[in-house]
């Protein structure tokens, strides 16, 4: 404790440290954290790496009141304190950016901060207090935010912005950061990074929670890594490599680099033709004159920030929304607007978004979802009977080949690991020989095993020759296995261009729309040399 | 046809009965309101609203105090809104079900408790119309046009108008009203800034029991002055498509009660003076309205977000 | 999750079963009398009269139990004198011996004593308290020889194959209203008290007639009733009568032995007395005003005769007015008018014109009801169900039917006449439901008090072919779609509505009159319908708007309705349905005369409802009944008009002589047939 307390641009006072000693959290089934120790100290960024499940949530949602840990201390400036609700941990000067952000999104953003926070004159609201006081914090963080702009009415990225000034404005002198790129374009990300080091810079310590293992290099002082509640281990971030961090996080070494060797472009397999489609609750467009081919023998990624109608697209061509303008063509055979079974019979196959709810039955077993769309069909079925026998064969040469971790065929896919949930719905997609792939978010939450094992996998189709439709939020993933890129936003196709030949920065611009590439009618690019077929 | 009334005192005569139409409509979808801009879908109104009617009524019956009838209605409709709480916040039942376990139970314990106490309609003396009579003689009521339409009517129906002003300003101008909104709209955000979620929707339910209570006690006390068995007869059901209808605000609210009360009046006229319309045609007016005005699916848009969704903390 | 559904589910059951209680379905089953029948009646199992016997050498010998003492100036002295005076009528002892045992209040003891007085060969073995029949009825059959009576009942368990009990009960009603009658008429301070013992059996007949009584000759009156909860506490009782007193009653009345306490506190304090069963008078003869006496003999002496001609029991014997069996003794100080205002009623009550149970309050002994003095109530035991759309209390279409099968069940008694009903059926899925439950669950009738009703009853009724249904308002009995067991009825509401019009007329200044409707079908048509007829008779130039609220229970919707009429310059209002409650307020409010219909509304507004037509549904119902029981389960069309009592009008007295002439004359028309009334 020293007489001379620094304070923070925002005229509050540091917090010098935060340390989490021993900290045991279970939940019905799973030990959540177990001993967990963890420290952050002003002007730091710290990392917490982790897989999903590994329990980084658990563990900062103990630090911010929303959990009571069983066992373990928190400690603010070396005392130990109590944590009882958020309230509790904002009064200790602790705030959080959760990854879902935390916003009122029809009120603006000066009634958002002032949410929850005594009036000046209670019980009136004093919402001009309170907005003097953002422009006060705007000023001094460098937040470019206008106070009386209604929330969802704001991009991504000053949103984000909302959320920290929401922090600053509680005095928050410790800022835990749930996986705050998930959302971004690559220039936003780099404009919160900007302020991310200066607010460290002023005092301020940071928790960066991500599973983006370049952007932990970038960007922090001290990496720990968690593994099943547990730490593996805590270090200089200047001292590991991106490898190093894989390992421990997934307990053996993994590969990055994914070999995309060159493949012989087919025939055209899925054509949309100016495809343009409206959410009738809401009453607004989200396609727009959609237009692009795939060929057999490519992958096509779909890149954009989330919400931009990449899902409505993949739903499209599966069947599940109505197109209102244009056409779908699967190998020359006008699907639009057909039922979903008609697609499966045109040889389309569709890995959707939310696998445990649009994907697969958690109370059916592994051989039972891996028959779900064919069980009525030979060989899984003899007239109206199931060939019980034919299905239990099948499924174990599934769970084989597609090296899908479950006890055996009889489990009920609800007790498996969203990793083989997704294999084993990969296995059962990719076993009926589709035509054409749809593949929504293939590895989203998936740990980085299973992520490697079903891109391995989408090469290998490719190569014998699949049309793949990739649609991911992860431009990393895109960038990895695309031949080409289709970016999207506010259900636009922003431009289509060979991976090859584009930069992040390029993506980056196309994804925040603020660049549009000209786009021919069959869909190809134009601005680079096309791509013979 | 009536050769002998003017068209200005059709207009007068409308316009007052669709201002005493309105009230028990106010009482209940302004309280409706709160409970939903909080995220609670109260079905329940019209039971609160019977058993509002009711014990206002019998506290009326034997002790000829008003104020205590009131008084009785609006405890009754603030229990009822406590269990309504209990059940979907606390146990996080589906509203909907519970919302109409709570009517049949309204329905029911009112048409018990009336034939076991009372047993038979009987009358009261309810509030009095004000009529602000001058030492003269001259009543202020009687003033032409002005008069004639917004004075007369007794203290319920004031407290009903009176009650739109004051529910906006708590609803747009307090820190209350922004915990209400937040909630209603993203209770998750409003968790993480400290605010209590259940404390917010408990009270704002409460309110909504309080003022469904008061509501019947406005038919059974000062509008009509008798309890009956099922006296609000869907009025509750009403209310709360008045609250789409007037997109969860209270000015809205009263735009909603005002165009359907007055529509109601006017086909009573359109009877009374026998204009040439089917009587049916002339009853429908009123519904076909409402449903006209929820049919424009931009309204969705307005709806708070976390409306029928039980909180719980942790779920994204 | 799991326990939340529970708990849902626990408190939907719990709101469903307060719905239940407090709405649609309820049975029935109030403990009332059994219809006196005015000649004793043969038991159905005594098949063929038995032959004579009787080489009677000696006495006949009866011997009686009974719980209180024979000098208790009340029940057990009323019969024990009877006994000694046809004992006298006889001969005496030589003839007719009598033996007794008292104050056997303990059941185990009489049963003891019954078998014993059995055992000793008695003739017959007077039961005197309603306590001691399971004792009798497992004696009894130990014993065919000897014939067994039991008070008060109207069980001879003749069901359980008992053919030598006799069984008897006073009417004690009767008596008690014209004791009310005439307290009413007595009093000074308009409060009466009442000092009962507990709530049941004869004393709970006498008291609720009396309070009957005293209300039908003077509604305002009050009738304080107090119960002891004991036969015996004379201490009690007398300060009972104390408390009365005090609250101001200045004429006490009640019954059981422990009244004589409440006598003496009467005699102190010079307040009149009004004694039932025993002649009281020698207590107190200045003050006991007059006595409701019971006189046993003709039951006991037929009792005798039929012992005696082989005969042992299945008889059921009421003492009534009209048979005699109960006497009015008047007091000779009494105010002659008052005592002849009860000799009137007297008479009605005896003549079967006035029913203790069913006579209006306050109609003093203005409304003769001759359509009830002309209903024969005579038809076997039988269930009836009613399904009808709003509540029994509605003050309209549902009360009137059901107040009148309650009227026809207090004549007849609960065991002849089960109602069951399911009232606010709204919703005519859930009233199909109920229709089928009754049916299938062996009701005798099913009424469908709904022209909604129509077409699942249609439906169910091919499937219950022994029950009846009904189903109102309509005339069509789906014969034409071969349903044979459905009776169809409707009021010919345009009848009292015509004669409501020609009174309306009458009775506008303005020259305006409101008519709020529920919707524009049904019987609500028929009776807007006539009243325009007869506005347009009485008055072509008199203007009739007609506003419908588009539901028969919105309440406000019809306050508003009747407060556009009266803006819209109406000075008589009428109006039909439930929701007229609304209605009748503001007319309250605003001092403008109702016309109703349906139900009697007047206690809604005693000033302003001038003229109702009430639906006396009382000889359709029975109607209905006798002919399912002839065999005839369907197929009749049966209409409540002016002519056959089905509707009755009723005028205010405030209204001025020549407007009531002018309906009156109206009524006589539509009676004769000289005036058609025409439907639009």
């Amino acid at each position: 404790m020293t007489k001379s307390k620094k304070l923070l641009p925002s005229g509050l006072p540091r917090i010098e440290s935060i340390e989490m000693r021993g900290i045991v959290k279970r939940f019905p089934g799973v030990l959540a954290n177990d001993h967990v120790d963890f420290s952050v100290y002003a002007g730091e960024i710290h990392a917490l790496l982790g897989e999903n499940g590994a329990g980084k949530s658990t563990l900062m949602k103990i630090l911010y009141g929303l959990y009571q840990p069983e066992e373990g201390q928190v400690f603010l400036n070396g005392r130990p304190i109590e944590i009882k609700s958020p309230t509790d941990s904002i009064a200790h000067g602790i705030g959080m950016i959760h990854q879902h952000f935390m916003l009122v999104d029809n009120l603006t953003v000066t009634e958002n901060v002032a949410l929850g926070l005594k009036s000046s004159r209670e019980p009136r609201l004093d919402l001009g207090r309170v907005r003097a006081r953002i422009l006060e914090l705007i000023d001094k963080y460098g937040l470019q935010l206008d106070p009386d702009a209604t929330i969802s009415d704001l991009a991504v990225g000053e949103q984000q912005r909302v959320e920290i000034i929401k922090a600053l404005y509680r005095g928050a002198a410790l800022l835990v950061l749930d996986e705050p790129t998930a959302v971004l374009t690559p220039q936003e990300v780099a404009d919160l990074f900007v302020i991310f080091r200066q607010m460290a810079k002023d005092g301020h310590a940071l928790i960066f929670i991500s599973h983006k293992l370049h952007e932990i290099i970038d960007l922090t002082d001290r990496v720990t890594v968690l593994r099943d509640g547990r730490v593996i281990g805590t270090r200089q971030t200047a001292e590991v490599t991106k490898g190093d961090l894989a390992t421990m996080m997934v307990g053996r070494d993994v590969l990055f680099e994914r070999v995309r060797p060159t493949a012989e472009r087919g025939e055209t397999r899925l054509t949309l033709k100016n495809v343009t489609a409206f959410d009738s609750k809401r009453g607004h467009r989200v396609l727009k004159n959609v237009s692009f081919q795939i060929h057999g023998g490519e992958i096509v990624g779909v890149a954009g920030v989330s919400g931009n109608g990449q899902r409505q697209l993949a739903e499209v061509i599966a069947g599940l929304w109505p197109v209102s303008e244009g056409k779908v063509t699967i190998e020359g055979q006008d699907v639009t607007n057909l039922p979903p079974a008609n697609m499966i019979e045109a040889g389309l196959s569709y890995i959707p978004e939310e696998r445990m709810h649009d994907g697969a039955v958690k109370e059916f077993s592994v051989a039972e979802n891996l028959i779900l769309q064919d069980h009525i069909r030979p060989p899984y079925s003899k007239g109206i009977f199931l060939d019980f026998k034919y299905i239990a064969d099948h499924a174990r040469r599934m769970i084989k080949d597609f090296s899908i971790k479950t006890p055996g065929q009889d489990t009920l896919i609800k007790n498996l690991s969203g990793g083989n949930i997704q294999k084993l719905i990969l296995a059962r997609e990719l076993a009926r020989r589709p035509r054409v792939l749809i593949a929504a978010q293939p590895t989203r939450g998936v740990d980085i095993g299973a992520t490697e094992y079903i891109h391995n996998q989408l090469l290998l189709q490719r190569a014998e020759g699949l049309a793949t439709l990739l649609i991911s939020e992860d431009l990393d993933e895109v960038r990895a296995l695309s031949d080409r890129i289709i970016v999207m936003f506010g259900g636009e196709v922003m431009g289509i261009v060979n991976n090859d030949d584009t930069t992040v920065e390029e993506l980056g611009l196309m994804m925040a729309g603020e660049k549009r590439l000209a786009v021919s009618a069959a869909g190809q690019a134009l601005h680079k040399k096309p791509v013979a077929p | 046809m009536n050769e002998g009334l003017s068209v200005l005192a059709i207009i007068v005569g409308i316009a007052h009965s669709g201002i005493r139409l309105a009230t028990p409509y106010l009482y209940a979808a302004i309280g409706e309101t709160f409970s939903q801009r909080s995220g609670v879908l109260n079905l329940g109104v019209e039971g609160i609203m019977l058993m509002g009617a009711y014990s206002g009524f019998f506290v009326v019956f034997k002790t000829g105090n008003l104020f205590l009838g009131v008084l009785a209605a609006a405890l009754t409709g603030i229990l009822m809104g406590l269990a309504m709480a209990f059940i979907s916040v606390t146990l996080q039942a589906e509203q909907g079900i519970s919302g109409i376990g709570l009517f049949m139970f309204g329905l029911g314990a009112s048409s018990l408790l009336f034939k076991t106490t009372l047993g038979t309609v009987e009358g009261v003396k309810g509030f009095p119309e004000l009529h602000l009579c001058l030492p003269s003689g001259y009543c202020l009521s009687d003033f032409p046009v002005l008069g004639e339409i917004f004075l007369g009517h007794s203290l319920m129906v004031y407290g009903a108008f009176a009650l739109v002003p004051v529910s906006w300003w708590i609803l747009n101008k307090t820190t209350w009203g922004l915990k209400i909104r937040a909630v209603g709209q993203n209770p998750q955000a409003a968790d993480t800034l400290g605010v209590s979620v259940a404390a917010v929707r408990y009270i704002t339910i409460s309110i909504g029991g309080m003022l469904a209570g008061i509501a019947g006690a406005s038919l059974s006390i000062s509008l009509l002055n008798i309890f009956q068995e099922n006296m609000t007869n869907g009025q509750g059901f009403i209310a709360v498509a008045l609250v789409y209808f007037g997109s969860w605000t209270p000015f809205g609210v009263l735009a909603g009660a005002m165009l359907f009360s007055l529509i109601n009046a006017l086909q009573l006229w359109v009877q009374v003076l026998g204009l040439n319309i089917p009587s049916d045609v002339a009853v429908m007016l009123p519904y076909l309205l409402t449903i006209i005005v929820l049919a424009f699916p931009f309204r969705r848009a307005l709806q708070p977000a976390a409306l029928t969704k039980p909180f719980e903390r942790g779920e994204n | 999750m799991k326990k939340i559904t529970w708990l849902l589910l626990v408190l939907l059951a719990l709101a469903l079963v307060a719905a239940q209680c407090g709405g649609p379905a309820a049975t029935e089953a109030p403990a009332q009398a059994t219809e006196a029948p005015a000649q004793p009646q043969e038991a159905p199992t005594e098949a063929a009269p038995a032959p004579a016997p009787a080489e009677e050498s000696g006495p006949f010998r009866v011997a009686i139990v009974m719980p209180s003492p024979t000098t208790d100036m009340a029940w057990g002295e009323s019969i024990y004198d009877s006994l000694l005076r046809l004992q006298e009528e006889t001969g005496g002892e030589a003839n007719f011996e009598i033996a007794y045992s008292e104050g056997m209040f303990n059941v185990t003891d009489a049963a003891a004593a019954i078998r014993d007085y059995a055992d000793s060969g008695y003739d017959l073995v007077i039961a005197h308290g309603t306590q001691y029949g399971t004792s009798l009825f497992e004696i009894a059959p130990d014993y065919p020889d000897t014939s067994f009576a039991w008070g008060t009942a109207t069980d001879t368990g003749a069901d359980q194959g008992l053919n030598n009990v006799f069984a008897y009960e006073a009417r004690a009603e009767q008596g008690g209203f014209v004791n009310g009658v005439l307290a009413a008429h007595l009093t000074q301070s308009g409060v009466l008290g009442v000092v009962g013992p507990v709530e049941a059996g004869d004393a709970k007949l006498y008291i609720d007639g009396f309070v009957a009584g005293a209300k039908y000759a003077n509604a305002d009156i009050t009738v304080n009733v107090s119960y002891t909860g004991s036969f015996g506490d004379t201490a009690l009782a007398a300060e009972a009568a104390n408390t009365h007193i005090q609250a101001g009653a200045d004429i006490l009345t009640g019954s059981a032995q422990q009244v004589v306490g409440a006598i003496g506190v009467a005699k102190e304090k010079g307040v009149l007395w009004m004694g039932t069963q025993a002649d009281q008078s020698p207590l107190a003869p200045d003050i006991v005003a007059a006595t409701q006496f019971y006189d046993w003999v003709p039951a006991l002496r037929d009792m005798m005769e039929k012992h005696q001609s082989g005969t042992m029991g299945g008889v059921v014997y009421s003492l009534t007015l009209d048979n005699g069996g109960l006497q009015m003794l008047y007091s000779d100080n009494l105010d002659q008018n008052a005592v002849a205002a009860a000799k009137d009623t007297e008479a009605a009550i005896a003549a079967g014109s006035i029913d203790p149970f069913t006579a209006e309050a306050g109609a003093g002994a203005a409304m003769a009801d001759e359509a009830a003095a002309t209903l024969n109530y005579d038809f076997d035991p039988v269930r009836v169900a009613i399904i009808m759309p709003s509540s029994i209390t509605d003050m309209a279409w549902s009360q009137s039917l059901y107040d009148s099968l309650k009227q026809i069940q207090d004549v007849v008694g609960a065991d002849k006449l089960e109602i069951a009903y399911s009232e606010g059926m709204f919703n005519v899925t859930d009233a199909a439901a109920a229709i089928r439950d009754y049916a299938e669950n062996g009701y005798n009738l099913v009424i469908a008090h709904g022209a909604q009703y129509g077409t699942s009853l249609f439906e169910i009724a091919p499937d219950y072919p022994d029950t009846s249904f009904a189903w109102g308002t309509t005339t069509d009995t789906g014969a034409e779609q071969g349903v044979t067991n459905v009776f169809a009825y409707e009021p010919r509401a345009e009848q009292g509505g015509y004669v409501s019009g020609v009174l309306a007329a009458n009775l506008t200044k303005s020259g305006i009159i409101g008519v709020v409707g529920p919707v524009n079908a049904g019987d609500a048509k028929l009776h807007i319908d006539g009243f325009l007829a007869g506005v347009k008779a009485a008055n072509p130039e008199a203007q009739v708007n007609v506003s419908f609220t588009g539901s028969f229970g919105d309440t406000a919707l019809a306050a508003e309705a009747a407060n556009t009429h009266i803006q819209a310059g109406a000075d008589v209002l009428t109006g039909s349905a439930q929701q007229v409650v609304g209605a009748i307020g503001v007319a309250k409010d605003k001092g403008i005369p109702w016309m109703g219909i349906q139900s009697d509304q007047s206690p809604l507004a005693p000033d302003i409802v001038v003229a109702t037509v009430l639906y006396d549904w009382r000889a359709t119902l029975i109607n209905m009944i006798k002919m399912n029981q002839s065999g005839e389960k369907g197929g009749k069309v049966l209409q409540l008009t002016l002519a056959n009592g089905g509707q009755t009008m009723i005028y205010a007295d405030s209204l001025p002589a020549e407007a009531v002439a002018a309906a009156k004359a109206a009524e006589a028309g539509i009676i004769s047939g000289d005036i058609m009334v025409e439907i639009q």
